[in-house]
C-alpha cells in the first residue's frame, strides 16, 4: 500500500472520529476510502420516558484529500492548498446541488511513522483537518493539474465544524 | 414523489413551515412529536438540483420513520392510499331470495360471514407464513410465532367500501402501514399481496372445477385446508339461503359463489372432522306427567318417554297454534290462531317452521325462542305488508288477505 492510500484511510478514520466525537453517524464506503457521509443524528422524547435518536436528515457528502503538512502554506488568516484541478470541479459542479460535495483536507507530517503516535496512554493521530465548500464566486479553472485554493483559518475540523457546514448547506 | 405531497403530508400532520431557504423548506414538528424546540426537517425545494430526487426520497424516509408509516402512502397521500386499498380488495355482495322478508339479510347471516372471512383469513396467513418461510426464518418456532403474531395484528382485514342498499362492500387488508415492524424484508414483500393471494387461493375458487380443487388438496394438507375452507364453505353452504357474489369495484357482479356439493365437501375438508360434527336427534313427545308443584324443577329423562307410557305419544311432526302476537310490546288478541307445523332438520341443525296456509317458513335453533319468533316474524310482515302503498302483487295480496284474516280489526292500517 502506497503512502498516499494509507493516508487517505487514516484520513477517513480521522472524520469518522471526529464526527463520532460530536455525535455524528458517519457512512464509510469500505472500497473508496476518499469518500465519507456524515449524517446528524437527533433525539425524540417518546412517551412512557422513552427516547429514541434518530436521523435529522442532515448529511454531510464529503470527499477526502489526504495532504502532506510541509506543502500547507499560511496565509493571513487563512491556509493555501494546492489541490488537483479535477477534485477541485468536482467539488465546483456539486455546488448547485442540493447536498454539495464538501472537500475535506486532511493534513499529515510527511514522516509516515509520525502521523499516529501510540503510547501506554493513548493513542494520537497527528492531524489537522480543514473543509472548503466553493463559494459563489468560485469559478471553473484553466489550469491543467493543480489549483491553488485558500481556506478560512477557522473553517478548521474541531467540535463546532461540522455545525457550520451543515449551516452552510441547509439553506 | 413530489415535494406538495411531501408538504401536504406535514401540513396534515400539524408540520409547520418556519422558513423558506434557498435550496430547503424548513418545517418545525409539532410538539407531541418529543423532537427538541430548535429542531426543523429541512426539505429539498431546489427541483433543478441533480440529487433532488434522490433527498427528497431520504425525506420521506425519515418522515415514514416518524410515523411508521411506508412511503408509498406519504407519496400517494391519505386519498390515494384507499385507492390502492380499494384496488386490492375483494369485493362482496350478500343477497337473499328470501321474499318474506322482502329480500332482506339477517345481521347474523352478514355477521357470520365477515367472521368466517376473517378466520378463513387469518388461518391462511398463519400457514402460507409457515409454509413459505419456515426454513428462511430458521425453523425457529419462536421466532415464526412472533412474527406471525404481529402480521395478523397489522394485516386485518379491513372493509373498505359499502353499498347498503344491496349489502355490497369490499374488504382489504393493510398490508403496508407498519411495515418497518416487520423484520423480514421479504415476509414484508409477500405481505403486500397477501389480498391478491388469499382472493386467488381461497376466494376466487371454483369449486366447481376439478383443477381448482385438485389445486387446494395439492397445496394444503387436511388440517390447513379445514382451518381455511371450512369456515368459508360453511358460509357458502349456509342455511338462510342468501347469495354470495364476488363482484367488480363498482359492486357489478363477477361471479356467484355457488353451493358446493356434498362430494366436493368430503375432498377438500377432513372426512374425520365431517364425522365428528355432533349431530342432534330431536323428537317431538306429547305427554302427561304429574308434577310437584312445590317444588322448582321436573326432572325428566328421555328414557321416561320413550319407555311404554300410556300417557306419552310420540309425533312424527308437531303441530301447534299462537292465539296471540306481542308486536311493538303490546299484546295482540287474534280473532283466528296461526297454524303451523315444525319439524327438526337433522343436517343443519334446525327447527324448521311452516305456517301452511301462507307457504311461510323460518328456521330456529333454539326452540323455546318459537314464541319470540314468532312475534318477530309476524311483526315484519304486519309492518311491511299492511304499510305497502300501490297495487302489491299475487303474493303480496295473499299475505294481506292472511293478516287482516287474523288481526283483530281496527288496529292495524
Amino acid at each position: 500500500m502506497d503512502n498516499e492510500t494509507k493516508k487517505t484511510i487514516l484520513s477517513q478514520k480521522y472524520l469518522e472520529v471526529m464526527a463520532a466525537t460530536n455525535g455524528h453517524r458517519t457512512i464509510s464506503n469500505p472500497t473508496d476510502h476518499a469518500t465519507i457521509q456524515i449524517q446528524e443524528l437527533i433525539e425524540r422524547k417518546l412517551p412512557k420516558g422513552r427516547r429514541a435518536t434518530m436521523l435529522s436528515n442532515r448529511e454531510i457528502k464529503g470527499v477526502i484529500l489526504p495532504y502532506p503538512e510541509s506543502q500547507v502554506k499560511q496565509g493571513k488568516g487563512s491556509v493555501k492548498f494546492s489541490i488537483d484541478t479535477g477534485v477541485y470541479h468536482e467539488i465546483l459542479e456539486a455546488a448547485g446541488r442540493q447536498r454539495p460535495l464538501v472537500l475535506f483536507i486532511c493534513t499529515w507530517p510527511s514522516d509516515d511513522k509520525g502521523a499516529v503516535i501510540f503510547s501506554k496512554e493513548a493513542m494520537s493521530m497527528i492531524c489537522t483537518s480543514y473543509w472548503f465548500l466553493p463559494n459563489k464566486k468560485s469559478k471553473p479553472s484553466d489550469a491543467s493539474k493543480t489549483i491553488n485554493i485558500e481556506v478560512p483559518d477557522d473553517q478548521i475540523v474541531n467540535a463546532k465544524a461540522f455545525e457550520k457546514i451543515f449551516d452552510q448547506i441547509y439553506i | 414523489m413530489t415535494l406538495e405531497k411531501i408538504t401536504d403530508y406535514l401540513e396534515d400532520n400539524k408540520w409547520q413551515l418556519n422558513k423558506i431557504g434557498d435550496k430547503y423548506l424548513f418545517y418545525a414538528p409539532p410538539a407531541e412529536l418529543g423532537f427538541s424546540e430548535t429542531y426543523l426537517l429541512p426539505v429539498p425545494r431546489r427541483k433543478k438540483a441533480e440529487d433532488f430526487n434522490q433527498v427528497l426520497q431520504e425525506t420521506t424516509a425519515i418522515i415514514s420513520e416518524i410515523y411508521n408509516v411506508n412511503m408509498e402512502s406519504i407519496a400517494l397521500g391519505v386519498t390515494d392510499y384507499f385507492d390502492i386499498l380499494k384496488k386490492d380488495a375483494i369485493y362482496f355482495k350478500l343477497s337473499s331470495e328470501n321474499v318474506m322478508f322482502q329480500k332482506t339479510l339477517e345481521i347474523n347471516d352478514i355477521w357470520n360471514f365477515l367472521k368466517n372471512l376473517t378466520t378463513a383469513y387469518t388461518n391462511y396467513i398463519k400457514i402460507e407464513l409457515k409454509n413459505n418461510f419456515y426454513a428462511k426464518l430458521g425453523a425457529d418456532n419462536n421466532r415464526i410465532k412472533k412474527i406471525q403474531n404481529k402480521l395478523i395484528e397489522l394485516t386485518k382485514l379491513r372493509v373498505v367500501a359499502l353499498d347498503y342498499q344491496s349489502f355490497s362492500f369490499g374488504v382489504a387488508a393493510d398490508t403496508m402501514m407498519g411495515r418497518t415492524e416487520i423484520e423480514h424484508k421479504e415476509v414484508q414483500k409477500w405481505r403486500e399481496k397477501l389480498t391478491r393471494n388469499f382472493m386467488s387461493d381461497v376466494v376466487g375458487i371454483d369449486y366447481g372445477s376439478r383443477n381448482d380443487v385438485e389445486s387446494i388438496l395439492e397445496k394444503y394438507n387436511e388440517d390447513e385446508r379445514k382451518d381455511i375452507f371450512e369456515p368459508l364453505i360453511s358460509s357458502i353452504n349456509n342455511y338462510s339461503d342468501f347469495t354470495i357474489t364476488i363482484t367488480d369495484k363498482n359492486f357489478k357482479p363477477k361471479k356467484t359463489i355457488k353451493r358446493i356439493s356434498g362430494q366436493v365437501i368430503g375432498l377438500i375438508l377432513p372426512k374425520e372432522i365431517i364425522q365428528e360434527k355432533p349431530q342432534k336427534r330431536i323428537g317431538f313427545y306429547q305427554t302427561i306427567i304429574p308434577v310437584d308443584i312445590n317444588k322448582a324443577a321436573v326432572k325428566l329423562r328421555v328414557s321416561d318417554l320413550q319407555a311404554n307410557n300410556l300417557f306419552t305419544q310420540k309425533l312424527e311432526e308437531l303441530d301447534g297454534h299462537v292465539d296471540h302476537l306481542v308486536v311493538n310490546e303490546k299484546k295482540i288478541q287474534l280473532k283466528k290462531n296461526i297454524d303451523f307445523h315444525v319439524s327438526y332438520d337433522e343436517k343443519n341443525g334446525l327447527f324448521q317452521i311452516l305456517i301452511p296456509v301462507i307457504n311461510i317458513h323460518f328456521s330456529l335453533k333454539d326452540f323455546n325462542e318459537l314464541q319470540h319468533e314468532f312475534n318477530d316474524q309476524f311483526s315484519t310482515l304486519i309492518s311491511y305488508y299492511l304499510n305497502i302503498k300501490g297495487k302489491p302483487d299475487v303474493r303480496g295480496q295473499e299475505i294481506i288477505d292472511y293478516l287482516k284474516s287474523i288481526l283483530p280489526e281496527g288496529q292495524f292500517a
